[in-house]
């Protein structure tokens, strides 16, 4: 028995020796205890997070899905029964102040039910908004120090079309955060303040082709006789302004502005000169060819596949010796697959020298060969 | 004379003990950093719409190549996996490098495929290609095989580069399972480029040992059984969660894995792709990629992106994780000895002042000193030189330094992405995490001592690799409403004598 206390004891033992080593031990010693401690404390709180998050997490959201489905079942019942509404509200603003975080889940579930709604009703939704005093949470989010606090701020501004924080908003487009300086952008498009896109257009930074997609999937879902004309964009001195330019002008088949791609196709800059080359191509700019063909021999390889895919596009029998002097002619095997699939739309027969030249032959004429412009 | 070796035996204790702070601290550094990245990057996305590439002619072209030896057993469900990823405008290259099996044979039946003549720029240098075939179906469009004489997997990259048409390319290991979404999301940091062009991203890579699989789909995320390959789970997560989140966070990611990465097309070829005299040659051309860069005074970004989007199969087989380890050293020793201008150079910035020395220090040449710590420590207690209380003090603070970053991985996986949420799962990794020293560490340190032995002695095969492929294993007896469902079409069947579908 008392063998068994004396094992029993042995940790105590250990712990006491450790707290005489931890105050009066050297300071070698001290820094590795003090080292086994806190290692040992932050495993044991981070394995009660590991294995307990979930159930709290899990709970929490269960309990986020409830209240949500009860704010949606208000809401709806709200707009669709006039004569209950001022029930309802009072639900509402019961609601809001009795449960914690209420007012977020009330603005998504509105936000949600504001995508399928028009007219009267996203009117009637929009009071509501109003009504329940919602506007203070969404200003307080746009002054928020925290960027995805005023990223929700941003889009509740744009569902609820809250023109009043145009400024606020206006001032979010320089913010140096991008991200959130895309999201003005595009909840300023929302309510058609497209005076935006000529801030962006004077940037100092460079705009990504992540952003140029973002604008354009939002211009997209805009009305496009409201449109703005993108031709002054041309004007811009900015590379990425100008290449941006140029790709909404073909996706929205805007042709004002086009005296300007006449002389981006001279740009010093190569990824300029192909973005004005395609451009060229699908604005249908055939008067152009010329000068693009002129200009075949200075051009990288890049620009020389897509002069020769306007060719194909725009030219005609002037083109054909062109076509041929390419195809005859040492370029890279691309741009001379690409000149060979002129000639042979062109019905020009194509004639094998040798069996490389067969094979050449053979690709262009391939059917499963995509080609694609 | 004993005067000296007592200041040799400070001498010895004190650098061990400088080593051993650093490599801590550089862990827990990296793991903080890790931690941070991460945090930065799920509050980001958690607003964007990766969808909205799906619908924009901005999209780039994206070219996947996968190469395939004697992949017969699987092929048409990796391809068919490959085939159905989201992404608007992509194709996908698989390159037969001299399968002995009937790889081309099953492709060519199951995709209806044809031999076709073709063209192409041959940047790279290749072994020579026997035929590239195309399917004469529509929906298959996007498919083109290669077939080549055997090369390696270096070379058969290389061939794929030389046919790919897409701005960027793909690397994937063909057996790998790609996240149907992952080309969205990795597509995405080379958009997001403004001032910085980005050469290269990866993305983690997951074991998929013990998860359900079907049709090349992940259907079920689990944990595998054998403890070998439960302790490769927790080591994945560790490295790619804690360890190349944070190089990728500071620019300094030198490995990019084989398994899933996508690359720049134009700086690839412009560097020479593929180095097929290396077994490394993954860590190889992402550190060429960015020596290119930087001596061309380019700024470039080398990202990595957190998010799940590659599972693949973890050795099973102690002899071919054993082989798989020895491969990865001599991989690391050669392209640390090619790249060797770029230590401490300050000319290559984080990537010479940090990233190449942590790679020297800490991962080549840890084994050594580990090595060269145990025997030091032999012969200590043989010559009765050890002070025990201090040992046993210091191995404590070593053990549980080695479960909290373990235990940091795991909690990092839970609150990110949560890809166990068995909490059985989960307690079965922390248990790992407490044994895994004893039993792991050591066999991954011999080998790593292996392969630089190897690496001296010349060697430079690959190593058979065998996989025990995704699919194998008895199917499962259907449970619950499957069962019900099942008896009801077996009636139904009976009665109408209807096919069931």
């Amino acid at each position: 028995m008392i063998e068994f206390i004396k094992i029993l004891w042995i940790p105590f033992q250990w712990a006491i020796d450790f707290t005489i080593r931890l105050m009066h031990g050297s300071l070698f010693e001290r820094v590795v205890i003090w080292f086994l401690l806190i290692m040992l404390v932050s495993v044991v709180v981070m394995v009660i997070s590991i294995l307990f998050d979930h159930s709290i997490t899990d709970r929490n959201r269960k309990r986020r899905v409830k209240a949500y489905k009860k704010l949606d079942h208000l809401v709806t019942a709200y707009i669709f029964d006039e004569e209950a509404r001022p029930e309802h509200l009072e639900e509402l603003k019961t609601f809001l102040r009795r449960e914690r975080e209420s007012a977020n889940l009330l603005l998504k579930t509105m936000m949600d039910q504001l995508v399928n709604f028009e007219g009267e009703l996203k009117r009637s939704l929009i009071g509501l908004y109003e009504e329940l005093g919602l506007v203070k949470y969404t200003r307080s989010k746009l002054h928020s120090r925290r960027w995805e606090k005023v990223v929700q701020g941003v889009r509740e501004v744009s569902a609820f079309n809250q023109t009043r924080f145009n400024p606020d908003l206006l001032e979010i487009v320089r913010h140096r955060n991008k991200f959130l300086k895309m999201e003005a952008i595009v909840a300023l498009l929302d309510s058609r303040k497209y005076n935006s896109l000529y801030l962006i257009a004077n940037y100092p930074q460079r705009i990504s082709q992540w952003e140029q997609l973002i604008i354009t999937q939002k211009l997209k879902s805009l009305p496009r006789n409201e449109l703005p004309s993108f031709g002054r964009w041309l004007l811009s001195e900015k590379e990425d302004i100008l290449m941006f330019g140029m790709r909404i002008l073909r996706i929205f088949k805007q042709y004002d502005g086009l005296e300007q791609v006449e002389q981006l196709i001279h740009h010093p800059s190569p990824y300029v000169r192909n973005e004005a080359i395609i451009t060229v191509r699908e604005l249908l700019l055939g008067h152009l060819l010329d000068d693009l063909v002129e200009q075949f021999e200075e051009e990288p390889t890049a620009n020389q596949v897509e002069i020769l895919n306007t060719v194909n596009h725009l030219g005609d029998e002037s083109h054909i010796e062109f076509a041929l002097k390419v195809f005859e002619g040492k370029y890279p095997v691309l741009v001379k697959l690409k000149a060979g699939k002129i000639l042979e739309q062109s019905g020009i027969p194509l004639v094998a020298k040798s069996i490389e030249d067969e094979i050449f032959i053979n690709h262009i004429k391939e059917p499963k060969i995509e080609w694609r412009y | 004379m004993a005067l000296l070796v007592e200041w040799f035996f400070a001498l010895v204790n004190f650098w061990i003990m400088v080593y051993a702070i650093l490599i801590s601290f550089s862990y827990f550094a990296l793991a903080i950093q890790s931690f941070r990245a991460m945090r930065k990057h799920i509050r980001k996305n958690a607003y964007v719409n990766y969808r909205s590439i799906l619908s924009s002619p901005l999209a780039p072209s994206v070219t996947l190549i996968a190469p395939a030896f004697n992949e017969g057993e699987t092929i048409i469900q990796n391809v068919r996996s490959l085939l159905s990823l989201h992404y608007p405008f992509y194709n996908v290259i698989i390159v037969n490098d001299g399968s002995t099996d009937d790889s081309l044979e099953i492709l060519t039946e199951a995709y209806s495929l044809e031999r076709i003549d073709f063209v192409y720029e041959a940047h790279l240098e290749t072994e020579p290609v026997r035929g590239i075939y195309k399917s004469s179906k529509a929906e298959y469009k996007n498919l083109i095989i290669i077939d080549k004489e055997n090369g390696g997997k270096a070379d058969a990259l290389n061939t794929g580069i030389n046919v790919a048409d897409g701005k960027y390319i793909a690397c994937v290991d063909v057996d790998c399972i790609i996240d149907p979404d992952a080309l969205l999301r990795m597509v995405k940091p080379f958009m997001e480029q403004s001032n910085r062009r980005v050469i290269a991203s990866g993305g983690v890579i997951r074991i998929a040992n013990g998860c359900t699989i079907e049709d090349g789909r992940l259907l079920d995320k689990k944990l595998p059984k054998s403890t070998i390959e439960l302790t490769q789970v927790l080591e994945y997560n560790r490295a790619f969660l804690l360890g190349r989140m944070a190089w990728g966070k500071l620019n300094g990611l030198l490995l990019i894995s084989g398994a899933f990465g996508l690359f720049d097309k134009e700086v690839v070829i412009n560097c020479g792709g593929y180095d097929t005299k290396t077994v490394g040659e993954d860590m190889e051309l992402v550190v060429r990629m960015r020596r290119y860069m930087a001596d061309r005074k380019e700024k470039y970004l080398v990202t990595f992106i957190p998010d799940p989007l590659c599972w693949t199969e973890a050795p099973a087989d102690r002899k071919i994780f054993s082989r798989q380890r020895n491969r990865w050293t001599r991989g690391t020793i050669e392209t640390l000895k090619i790249h060797k201008i770029m230590f401490f150079n300050p000319s290559y910035g984080v990537l010479g002042m940090f990233s190449y020395p942590y790679w020297f220090f800490m991962e080549w040449m840890a084994p050594w000193i580990e090595t060269f710590g145990l025997l030091y420590t032999v012969f200590l207690v043989v010559t009765d030189r050890l002070n025990h209380y201090t040992f046993f003090l210091l191995l404590a603070c070593v053990y549980f330094f080695a479960i909290f970053i373990s235990t940091m991985a795991i909690l990092a996986d839970q609150l990110t992405f949560r890809q166990y949420r068995n909490r059985g799962d989960r307690r079965k990794l922390f248990q790992i995490a407490l044994l895994e020293p004893f039993y792991f560490h050591p066999v991954v340190t011999f080998n790593a001592i292996k392969g630089n032995i190897d690496y001296l002695l010349g060697k430079q095969s690959w190593g058979v690799m065998t996989r025990s492929g995704f699919s194998k294993g008895k199917k499962k007896k259907p449970v619950g409403f499957a069962l019900k469902r099942q008896k009801v079409e077996e009636r139904r069947h009976r009665r109408f004598g209807r096919k069931k579908k």
